[in-house]
C-alpha cells in the first residue's frame, strides 16, 4: 500500500453530486421500448371474500394489452413468508382481501391514462366480512379471525426464557413495573414504489425496482411466480429511501411479472403515494408490558419482557418485527434472569415489516425505568445505568457474545458532552435534558444468506470492477466498497467501477438487511482485493524477476522492494496485460461468513410457539447514547427539540463524513416518530386516513436541531477495519432521552409515543390538576 | 374509493382582460374553471373536486396584478400576485408587515413562488393562512362578476363570492399612526406546513394603556367566525391586562367554530386557538 490509509478520511459519496443535480437514474425515470404502464384494482374493504371479478369491459377497451387477477393468474399454492411458519401472503389473493388497498386485480395498457380507465371498469363482487383493527380487540374472544387457522388472530409467539424470572422478581428489593406503547409508523419513502418487470420468451424475467436485498426479493419472487430464481434478474438503481420498507417481495413486482409474460411486453407498476402508504409496509404498534427487580445496590436481578405487536393482514415478513426487539433488548443491559415474551397478532390493516427504528420502546422503557428507579433507591441515574450496562465478551440471555461493546463510555461521554448533571433541573421552566441508550444489530442469522461473496476483474489498463450483490439505499456503500478496494488494491477510487446489486452478474448477498452491508458485504469486498492485490503482485513480480513478496506498489507501479528509488518499475497495465497473455486474468475473490453459530431461528416449527432459542445471533452489536435538550411548549404541548449530543459506538469509522450524515438522518427519522407521525384508520372504514404527507406529517431538515456528533473508535473484530453498524443503534435510545427530557422539563412522564402535542398537552393539563 | 387520479384532460384557455375571462365562463358554462397559480387548483382537478373540461387560466389576465399604495394610502394587492412578492415587498412590510409575515410563514418557496393571494383566498378553505391577516387588516375585495362587481369587507366574502366570480384585487385601508400588530400560528412543523390553528391582531392602544381599537382574524375556523368579535368588544375601551387579553383569547376560542380532523379533534384544536390569540395579542401589545 502506497500513499495515506483512507481509513478514517472524509470521503464525499460518489453519488451526491448526481443526486443533487437532479442526474441520478431512479427506478421511476426509466422508460424501456414498448413498455405498458400497470394500475391494480384494489380492494376497498378491510375484510372480505372476493366472489366473482368481471374483467371482460377492461379487455375490451383499446389500449388495453393484459389483465390479471388473483382467481385467474396467481399460481395456486405460491404463498410469500420468509420463513415456512409465515407463508401466509397470497401476493395477488384470489380468495380474500385482508385490508383496504390489497391487490386484487391489475391491468397493463399503452398508457397511463388508459390504464387508469381500465381499472373502473373491473367489477369485483365481494362479500363483506367482519373486521379487527386494533390488537387488544383483535385478541378478545370472538374477534373476527384474519387468517381462519390462526386461533386468537396470534400469527407468531415467541419466547426466551433465562433463569428464573418469577423468582428473581419475588426476590428483588424492588420491582419496577410499566406499559410502553407505540403506533403504527410508515416509511414515508420519498420515492414511490415502482417496478418495471420484462418477460423474455426465453422464460427470463429482468427487473428494474427499489430493492434493499436483491437476492431475497429474487427468491420470494421465484416462489411466488412458481419459476426457478435463476430465471430471474433483479438490477438495482439509485433509490429514494428504504429504512427497512423496501426489504420485502413486493406484490406490485409480482403483479408486473405477471402482466409482462401475459402481453410479452415490459411492464411498469409505479404507486401513488396513496398506493405507498396503504399497500406497501409500515412498523407495527407495539404494547411493551415490563418489569424490571433490582436489589438495593441498584444491581438489575431481573427483567420481564411481555409485548403484543401489531402484525397487520400478513405475517410474512412481518415475522421479524417478533424477533428484532429481543436483539436489541436483550443486549443492551445485563439481566441473570430474563423472559422475553412476544405475541404478533394479525388485524386487518396495512402489513407490518421491517424498519429501521422497529425497537424503540425497548431502549427507551429502560431509560425511563432508570431514571424513576434512581429515585427509589437514591443512587445516581448514570451510576446506575453504568452498573448494568452491558460489557465486552459478556453473553445475552439468548446466549449470543457481544464482541464489542462502549455502551459504559457513551454513556459517560454522552453526559459529559452535553453537561447533562450540571443542566439536569437547571434548564429553566418548561425546558429539559434527558440521556437515552441504544444499540443495533449487525447481520443477524439468515441461514446461508448470512454471507457474502464478492469478486474483482481487472482490465487490461490496470483499473478494475468490483462485484457485490449488496446495493446502495442512499446511505453510502457504494462508496465504502469503492474506498475499500481502494484501501487494499493500493488504486485510487476513481479506478474503481462498482457492479452492484445484480442477481445475475453478483454473487449472493445478504443486502441491506439487519444492518448486514459494512460486517458482512464489506468484509466480502475487502477479501476480494485483497485476493486480486495478491495475483498483482505475484505477476510483478515474475516480471520483474523476483517473488511476490519482494514487490512493492507505489502510486500505479510495481518496484522491487530493496530498489525502490533506483530501478525502473512496471506499471499495472502492464502486469494486467502479461496476466491476459498467460490466460488467467487479474481476479480476486473474496467471501466472508457471518460469526454466527445459531441454526434455527425456533420460529420455523409448526407450533407458533418455541421455548429455547440460544446460540450466536448476530455477528456484532453497535451501541452509543444520545442526550437531548428540550423546550415543551405549555400553550400547546409542542415540543422543541434544540439540542443533541450524539456518541455513537460504530467500532472504527470508516468514512466520518458518511457516518455523520447518516446520523443526521436517523436523528431526524426518530424525532419524526418520536414527536408527529401518526397513522389513523377510520374505524367505519377500515381505511387509513393517513395516506399523504399532509395528514402523515414527516420532519423536514427545518425540524433539525443542532447536533454534536462523537466517536468512540473502539475497533470490533470482526468488522472491516473494526468497524460495525454505524447509522441506528446509537439513536435508537432517542425517545427514552425525549421522555426523560420531557420529566426534567415539566415533571410529566411519556410512556407512549408519538409525543404529539395534543398527548402532551392532555398530559401537562393533567398534571397541572394533580 | 380510488387510488389514481391523473389530471384529467382539459383544454387551457388564456384570456388577456376580466371582460374575456366573463365571455368564457359565459361561454362554457358551468364547464370552466379559474387558474392562478394553481397550487391547489392542479390538485382539486386530480381528486376530480370540481374538474371541468375548459381551464382557464390567469397569468396572463391584464390589471391583476398591482401592488402599490394608492395616493390615499390604501395598498391595492391585485388578485395575481404571489405571495413571496407580498413577503418582499418592501411597501407591505413598512406599512402592513401583518401581512408579509404572514406570506414569509406560508407553506415553502416553491408555494409562494407560484401561489397567488388570490388564490389563496378564493379557495375558502378555513386553512387561507392570508384570510385572518386581511380581516383584520380590514380589508375589502373586490370581486368581479359577469353582470359588474362589487367591494365587500373580506370577512364576508364567504357570503359574498358566489361560483364564477372573480377576484380582481385587495384593497388595504392606511392604519393609524402607531397601530401594532401580531401573528401567531401553530402547525405541527414550525416550517412548511399548513397552520392548524392561527390568530392575526391589529390593535390600536391609547396611551400605551387602553385599548382603542382591535381587529381579531382567527386561522382555522369556519369561515363565518373567522372574525372574533366578541373578543374585540371584551377588548375595546379596556386597559389591557394579561387577565383580560386572556379571557378575550378565552371568548375568541369559543366563538370559533372547527371540527375535528385526522390529527387533532376540535376540543384540542380550540385550547391551542385560545393560546395563539392570548400571544398574538400579547405580541401586538409589546409591538
Ligand atoms: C405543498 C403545499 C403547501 C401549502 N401550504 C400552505 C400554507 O402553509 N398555508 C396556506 O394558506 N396555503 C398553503 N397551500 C395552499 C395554496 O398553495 C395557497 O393557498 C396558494 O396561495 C393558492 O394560490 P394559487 O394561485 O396557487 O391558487 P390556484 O390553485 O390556482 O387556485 C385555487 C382555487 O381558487 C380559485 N381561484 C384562483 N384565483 C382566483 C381568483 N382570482 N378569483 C376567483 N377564484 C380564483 C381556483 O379556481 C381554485 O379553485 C399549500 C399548498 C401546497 C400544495
Amino acid at each position: 500500500m502506497s500513499g495515506e490509509s483512507l481509513i478514517g478520511k472524509d470521503i464525499p459519496r460518489i453519488d451526491s453530486t448526481d443526486k443533487a443535480l437532479g442526474r441520478a437514474k431512479y427506478t421511476t425515470d426509466m422508460v424501456l421500448p414498448g413498455m405498458l404502464y400497470a394500475k391494480v384494482v384494489r380492494s376497498p374493504y378491510p375484510h372480505a371474500k372476493i366472489l366473482s371479478i368481471d374483467t371482460s369491459a377492461a379487455e375490451r377497451l383499446p389500449g388495453v394489452k393484459a389483465v390479471v387477477t388473483g382467481i385467474k393468474d396467481t399460481p395456486r399454492g405460491a404463498v410469500f413468508g420468509i420463513i415456512p411458519h409465515t407463508t401466509d401472503h397470497v401476493l395477488l389473493p384470489y380468495e380474500k382481501v385482508r385490508y383496504v388497498g390489497e391487490e386484487v386485480a391489475a391491468v397493463a395498457a399503452i398508457s397511463e391514462d388508459i390504464a387508469e380507465e381500465a381499472v373502473d371498469l373491473i367489477k369485483v363482487e365481494y362479500e363483506q366480512l367482519p373486521y379487527v383493527l386494533h390488537a387488544e380487540d383483535a385478541v378478545k374472544e370472538g374477534a373476527p379471525l384474519v387468517h381462519d387457522h390462526r386461533k386468537g388472530n396470534l400469527a407468531a409467539r415467541y419466547l426466551v426464557d433465562e433463569g428464573n424470572i418469577e423468582e428473581a422478581l419475588k426476590n428483588s428489593d424492588y420491582v419496577w413495573e410499566k406499559t410502553f406503547t407505540c403506533d403504527v409508523a410508515s416509511h414515508g419513502l420519498p420515492e414511490p414504489f415502482t417496478v418495471i418487470a420484462s418477460y423474455e420468451p426465453s422464460g427470463k424475467f429482468n427487473l428494474w425496482l427499489q430493492t434493499q436485498c436483491p437476492f431475497q426479493t429474487r427468491q420470494g419472487l421465484g416462489n411466488t411466480l412458481k419459476v426457478a430464481p435463476s430465471d430471474i434478474r433483479i438490477h438495482s438503481l439509485a433509490m429514494g429511501g428504504a429504512h427497512g420498507g423496501r426489504s420485502d417481495t413486493p406484490p406490485g413486482a409480482f403483479i408486473a411479472c405477471l402482466l409482462s409474460r401475459k402481453a410479452g411486453r415490459p411492464v411498469q407498476v409505479k404507486m401513488t403515494r396513496e398506493e405507498v402508504e396503504d399497500c406497501m409496509r409500515d412498523k407495527a404498534a407495539k404494547v411493551w408490558n415490563i418489569k424490571v427487580g433490582f436489589k438495593k445496590d441498584g444491581t438489575i436481578t431481573g427483567r420481564d419482557i411481555r409485548i403484543f405487536l401489531e402484525c397487520g393482514a400478513y405475517a410474512s415478513s412481518a415475522i421479524v418485527e417478533l424477533w428484532v426487539p429481543l436483539l436489541i433488548d436483550e443486549v443492551l443491559w445485563r439481566a441473570p434472569n430474563y423472559r422475553y415474551l412476544a405475541d404478533l397478532i394479525y388485524t386487518n390493516k396495512t402489513i407490518s415489516s421491517m424498519m429501521r427504528t422497529r425497537a424503540h420502546v425497548g431502549p427507551m422503557s429502560m431509560d425511563v425505568c432508570f431514571d424513576q428507579v434512581s429515585e427509589v433507591l437514591g443512587i445516581d441515574p448514570i451510576e446506575l445505568r453504568l452498573k448494568n450496562a452491558v460489557l465486552p465478551n459478556e453473553v445475552v440471555p439468548s446466549k449470543s457474545v457481544v464482541t464489542s461493546t462502549g455502551l459504559s463510555e457513551s454513556i459517560v461521554m454522552a453526559a459529559d458532552k452535553s453537561g447533562l448533571r450540571e443542566k439536569k433541573g437547571n434548564m429553566g421552566p418548561n425546558r429539559g435534558i434527558g440521556i437515552g441508550s441504544g444499540n443495533m444489530q449487525s447481520m443477524f442469522y439468515m441461514g446461508f444468506r448470512s454471507g457474502s461473496t464478492s469478486f474483482i476483474k481487472f482490465n487490461d489498463d490496470g483499473s478494475c470492477t468490483v462485484f457485490t450483490g449488496n446495493c446502495d439505499l442512499g446511505q453510502g456503500n457504494q462508496t465504502m466498497f469503492l474506498q475499500i478496494a481502494s484501501e487494499e488494491i493500493g488504486i485510487e477510487m476513481k479506478d474503481i467501477k462498482l457492479c452492484y446489486g445484480d442477481t445475475e452478474l453478483c454473487y449472493q448477498d445478504p443486502g441491506n438487511y439487519s444492518m448486514s452491508a459494512t460486517v458482512v458485504s464489506a468484509n466480502a469486498v475487502k477479501k476480494a482485493a485483497q485476493d486480486a492485490k495478491r495475483h498483482l503482485l505475484e505477476i510483478a513480480g515474475d516480471i520483474l524477476d523476483v517473488s511476490a513478496d519482494e514487490v512493492e506498489m507505489r502510486g500505479k507501479e510495481f518496484f522491487v522492494k530493496r530498489r525502490i528509488g533506483k530501478g525502473r518499475g512496471v506499471k499495472i497495465g502492464e502486469v494486467c496485460r502479461t496476466a491476459f497473455k498467460r490466460g488467467k486474468p487479474i481476479f480476486g475473490f473474496g467471501d466472508y461468513r457471518a460469526r454466527i453459530d445459531y441454526s434455527d431461528f425456533g420460529i420455523d416449527i409448526k407450533e407458533p410457539y418455541n421455548e429455547k432459542t440460544y446460540g450466536q445471533k448476530v455477528t456484532a452489536y453497535s451501541f452509543g447514547t444520545t442526550t437531548v435538550e428540550l423546550e415543551v411548549d405549555p400553550g400547546t404541548g409542542r415540543i422543541k427539540v434544540e439540542r443533541i449530543v450524539a456518541v455513537n459506538d460504530c467500532g472504527t469509522v470508516l468514512n466520518p463524513l458518511l457516518v455523520k450524515g447518516n446520523m443526521q438522518g436517523h436523528i431526524n427519522f426518530m424525532l419524526g416518530q418520536g414527536l408527529m407521525e401518526r397513522n389513523v384508520w377510520d374505524p367505519k372504514t377500515g381505511r387509513k386516513l393517513t395516506s399523504t404527507f399532509r395528514t402523515y406529517k414527516v420532519p423536514t431538515a427545518n425540524e433539525t436541531p443542532d447536533i454534536d456528533i462523537h466517536f468512540l473508535g473502539i475497533p470490533d473484530p470482526d468488522g472491516p477495519y473494526g468497524a460495525k453498524e454505524g447509522s441506528l443503534g446509537f439513536g435508537c435510545g432517542l425517545h427514552g432521552a425525549i421522555s426523560n427530557a420531557i420529566h426534567d422539563a415539566t415533571g410529566v412522564w411519556v410512556y407512549d409515543v408519538p409525543i404529539t402535542p395534543d398527548k402532551m398537552l392532555q398530559l401537562l393539563e393533567e398534571n397541572r390538576k394533580k | 374509493m380510488t387510488y389514481y387520479r391523473r389530471v384529467p384532460e382539459f383544454d387551457y384557455l388564456a384570456p388577456k382582460s376580466i371582460g374575456e375571462v366573463f365571455s368564457l365562463l359565459g361561454r362554457y358554462k358551468g364547464d370552466a374553471t379559474l387558474f392562478a397559480g394553481g397550487t391547489i387548483a392542479l390538485h382539486q382537478m386530480k381528486e376530480r373536486i370540481g374538474a371541468r373540461p375548459y381551464v382557464i387560466g390567469l397569468k396572463g389576465v391584464s390589471g391583476l396584478d398591482a401592488l402599490a399604495v394608492g395616493k390615499d394610502g390604501v395598498l391595492t394587492v391585485g388578485a395575481m400576485v404571489l405571495l413571496q412578492r407580498i413577503a418582499d415587498s418592501a411597501e407591505v412590510q413598512g406599512g402592513w408587515p401583518l401581512l408579509a409575515t404572514v406570506c414569509r410563514l406560508l407553506g415553502t418557496p416553491q408555494i409562494r413562488n407560484m401561489g397567488t393571494i388570490g388564490g389563496n383566498v378564493a379557495i375558502r378553505f378555513s386553512t387561507a393562512e392570508t384570510l385572518p391577516a386581511l380581516i383584520a387588516l380590514r380589508a375589502q375585495v373586490r370581486i368581479a362578476a359577469a353582470g359588474g362587481e362589487t367591494v365587500v369587507p373580506v370577512e364576508n366574502l364567504y357570503r359574498e363570492m358566489k361560483s364564477d366570480n372573480l377576484l380582481t384585487e385587495f384593497l388595504l385601508p392606511a392604519l393609524p399612526k402607531g397601530v401594532r400588530m401580531g401573528y401567531r400560528k401553530f402547525a405541527v412543523r414550525e416550517h412548511f406546513d399548513y397552520a392548524t390553528v392561527g390568530a392575526a391582531v391589529v390593535l390600536d392602544m391609547d396611551d400605551g394603556k387602553t385599548c382603542k381599537d382591535i381587529t381579531i382574524g382567527l386561522g382555522g375556523v369556519t369561515l363565518p367566525t373567522m372574525r372574533a368579535k366578541g373578543a374585540e368588544e371584551i377588548m375595546k375601551g379596556r386597559t389591557v391586562t394579561d387577565d383580560i387579553i386572556a379571557k378575550a383569547a378565552e371568548a375568541a376560542a369559543e366563538g370559533g367554530h372547527m371540527g375535528s380532523d385526522v390529527m387533532f379533534s376540535a376540543g384540542y384544536k380550540s385550547k391551542v386557538l385560545k393560546t395563539m390569540v392570548e400571544r398574538a395579542i400579547k405580541e401586538a401589545v409589546s409591538d
